[in-house]
């Protein structure tokens, strides 16, 4: 299954083969938990979210129009219904004033095997709102076009590259900066 | 960890240990193949709408002849409760509110209205049953 291309696994699930849709959810379960999660969603919302866009893509597989864009679909499906949650449960998107979030734990409160993790986490977490989420999607889901990513960023397309370049540089800095430190 | 693809795989384990992925979610996700329904005409959700009586927003679905709004509210003694108008109102059509693991069917009145209480919270989706027509869905929503 790992051999065959995101159209293939579209119409072999749409056909009912079980272990197609296995695979579409091997590939994408990280980078759409981390859509729903990147936008500061609970752990309870954000699971319902993503089990959501599942059922909802169950349903869809034979009325896709364009197989080859399952994930454009998927993180599209995955943020709109984020976003819909967000404001039934009366919240909007807060502002990252108090250094607290529903996404991640507090950078000194995560403890990981390893001086290199940790450091790559505690850079990684002093990075803006911004790059914190372009680098999640884009450490699990190295492919997506830029399209893609503008979709699941919700940004314009035009930005993404300079973007993206900019906050792995920024990443790699602080790495360096806790190295040093 | 100077290549790009090396420090985005390290960043990825990282992620994976610091908000891991609910190992119940994985299960969840894989077991959503077997809910699927297919012989349906699937309602198309609009944006948010104006609330029905409370002003408090509502989902729209809208299909080529009919339209459904839902609101959700939550009571703190018994669960999700879930209030629907059907328009234009049809005739001896029944809706089947349902979540992954159960479901619950509401008589739609003449004038459209259904309701259901003590649904859980997550994801849901609305089927109207309607005689000698295809069943109508709203798809899957969170509520």
């Amino acid at each position: 299954m790992r051999e065959l291309t995101n159209t293939d696994l579209v119409a072999l699930a749409g056909a009912g083969d079980a272990d197609a849709w296995r695979e579409i959810v091997r590939r994408h379960l990280s980078l759409l938990w981390s859509v729903a999660r990147s936008l500061r969603l609970g752990e309870a919302d954000a699971a319902d979210v993503v089990q959501t866009t599942w059922l909802a893509l169950a349903e869809n597989l034979t009325r896709i129009r364009e197989p080859a864009k399952l994930s454009a679909w998927l993180i599209t499906t995955t943020r709109h219904e984020a976003i819909r949650t967000l404001k039934l449960r009366g919240w909007e998107t807060p502002v990252d004033l108090t250094g607290s979030r529903a996404d991640q734990p507090a950078p000194e409160d995560v403890v990981l095997a390893g001086d290199r993790a940790t450091r790559l986490w505690l850079a990684y977490a002093g990075l803006t709102d911004r790059c914190r989420q372009l680098l999640r999607f884009v450490a699990y889901a190295p492919d997506l076009s830029y399209d893609q990513l503008a979709r699941a960023m919700g940004m314009p397309v035009n930005s993404l590259g300079s973007t993206r370049s900019r906050c792995l540089t920024a990443l790699r800095r602080r790495v360096g900066a806790e190295v040093a430190t | 960890m100077t290549g790009e693809h090396e420090l985005l795989l390290s960043l990825a384990a990282v992620l994976d240990q610091v908000d891991p992925v609910p190992d119940h979610l994985a299960a969840l996700s894989e077991a959503a193949f077997c809910l699927r329904v297919n012989d349906f005409v699937l309602l198309h959700r609009t944006a948010a709408t104006a609330g029905m009586r409370s002003g408090s927003p509502a989902l729209r679905f809208v299909g080529p002849t009919t339209t459904v709004d839902l609101q959700l509210h939550l009571d703190g003694r018994t669960g999700l409760h879930a209030l629907g108008l059907v328009h234009p109102a049809p005739k001896g059509c029944t809706a089947v509110i349902s979540w992954p693991g159960g479901e619950r069917t509401a008589a739609v009145d003449p004038i459209g209205w259904f309701s259901a209480t003590g649904l859980p919270a997550g994801p849901l989706r609305v089927l109207l049953r309607r005689p000698g027509s295809p069943d109508l869905s709203t798809g899957w929503f969170v509520g």
